[in-house]
């Protein structure tokens, strides 16, 4: 009898070679998937955590300013600026802001950001003494502003 | 398929089946590098923002923009006080401020802080006796003297007058009683005018009554003498030895709505002590030659009010204006 490895009898070309390619093959794509589903993973979760840190970045700027605008007495001013990516864990993002309660010495919010590829919405509460106004804008530089007139401030894209 | 390896054989040897091999091999090593380099991005980014967390946000700048606010009022304050009490020049006032502005900018700038502080206020005059022994006459010892003209308002304006200098009229019904009397009179000159009388009224009393052109005269205001023989009269607060003065209060009435008016005094002689007010117009239009020098009665000095500073801190990312903070003085 012929030893296996070097016995080529009953294996055409075509088949040696279509075996070895769905070999590889396999091998390749367990791997892939394997690789792939662990890099979404991380993708995921470098998202979230981004997201987090620029809402919290945000909420810091809103307590910062709406500070501030307590100390002004007469006619002022008060904007914060602050730059932030414009993508977080590879995805652009949406900051909303939601009103929560409203009360006489604090109104509540969450700022809300949602990213699109992964989709990821991060919630991060934050306290104000004055109501804050926003439209809602895409993620980046922040600026917010203190209306001194209507004792309101504004948070938008810097 | 091309042969990747260059070396040659059959297909059907073992030589030829692991040159094959070797393309699909490139394929998935290409295909795992561009998901590790895709990682390797993600953990970029990661580290990217979390790096933004570890970063200082504006709330230290947000404490030191309160403070730079906060130590311009005290410190403004401080220079009004001492310029209203030692009568610097309103330009000593501003250069002073000024000064200010320059340490606070220097101390913030190695910091990347742009700091201002801008002073505005009215240069105002005040007039005043120190002297408790000299009658109330001016300079030169004119009895009658206007002490300020065309002016919309006299403020804290108070008298502390020997009741021994006073007269002693006949009788005070009406003000012509008075003024034959020659009792120690103020005269506000308005559309119509009207007078103070201030006069002894008893052994230790001293009344004042107002004369707004009609006889006879409303009732006067009187008060004892204090311990050291004065007695107070403060005509802005209308009150008569720290009693409430009907009187005065119909006076100030009147004054609020009077418009511009000139301020003199009669029989300057008749009444000794001190006096002090201030208006709302610079030294220059007030001192027209009845008032004495740096030390002399009676005397001007620059006096200044209604201030109010602008402040500004500003930092790359942070801009704090506050504008019109009133400064009074001895709030600080």
């Amino acid at each position: 009898m012929r030893p296996l490895r070097t016995d080529g009898r009953g294996v055409t070309v075509p088949m040696n070679y279509a075996l070895m390619l769905t070999v590889v093959a396999l091998l390749t794509a367990v791997l892939v998937a394997g690789m792939g589903a662990y890099v979404d993973d991380q993708q995921d979760r470098s998202a979230r955590a981004g997201l987090e840190v620029v809402g919290n970045r945000i909420a810091a700027d809103l307590t910062t300013a709406d500070q501030l605008a307590g100390s002004v007495s007469g006619d002022g001013a008060v904007e914060v600026r602050t730059d932030l990516p414009e993508t977080v864990g590879g995805t652009t993002y949406r900051v909303e802001l939601v009103l929560v309660s409203t009360g006489p010495d604090a109104n509540r919010y969450d700022v809300v950001l949602t990213g699109t590829d992964p989709a990821v919405t991060v919630s991060v509460p934050v306290r104000t003494r004055r109501p804050v106004e926003t439209t809602g804008f895409a993620g980046g530089g922040t600026r917010v502003t203190y209306d001194d007139g209507s004792d309101t401030l504004e948070v938008g894209r810097a | 398929m091309a042969d990747l390896s260059g070396r040659g054989g059959g297909v059907g040897s073992d030589h030829g089946a692991r040159s094959e091999r070797g393309q699909l091999i490139l394929v998935a090593a290409v295909g795992i590098g561009a998901l590790l380099l895709t990682l390797s991005l993600l953990l970029n980014a990661a580290i990217y923002t979390e790096n933004l967390a570890a970063r200082g946000g504006h709330a230290e700048h947000a404490d030191a923009a309160v403070d730079h606010r906060l130590a311009s009022e005290r410190t403004v304050g401080n220079l009004l006080n001492r310029s209203n009490a030692e009568g610097w020049s309103y330009t000593a006032f501003h250069r002073n401020v000024s000064t200010w502005n320059d340490l606070a900018a220097r101390g913030s700038a190695t910091d990347g802080v742009t700091t201002s502080v801008a002073v505005s206020g009215t240069n105002a005059t005040r007039v005043l006796q120190t002297e408790a022994t000299r009658n109330l006459t001016n300079v030169s010892y004119a009895e009658r003297w206007t002490v300020v003209s065309g002016v919309s308002a006299v403020e804290a304006w108070q008298f502390d007058l020997s009741r021994s200098s006073l007269v002693v009229p006949n009788a005070t019904t009406n003000a012509s009683d008075l003024g034959n009397a020659s009792a120690f009179t103020v005269e506000f000159a308005a559309g119509e005018t009207w007078r103070l009388f201030v006069y002894q009224d008893g052994v230790d009393t001293v009344s004042v009554a107002v004369d707004d052109g009609t006889d006879p005269l409303s009732p006067a205001c009187t008060a004892t003498e204090d311990a050291d023989g004065t007695v107070t009269v403060n005509v802005t607060a209308a009150t008569v030895g720290g009693s409430d003065c009907p009187a005065l209060a119909s006076l100030r009435s009147y004054l609020e709505t009077a418009g511009s008016y000139d301020v003199a005094y009669e029989n300057g002689g008749n009444a000794t002590g001190t006096y002090t007010l201030w208006v709302r117009e610079p030294i220059s239009a007030v001192d027209d030659g009845d008032f004495a020098a740096d030390g002399g009665s009676p005397t001007v000095e620059p006096y200044i009010v209604d201030v109010s500073i602008d402040v500004t801190y500003t930092t790359r990312g942070l801009t704090f204006r506050d504008e019109g903070i009133p400064i009074t003085e001895g709030s600080s």
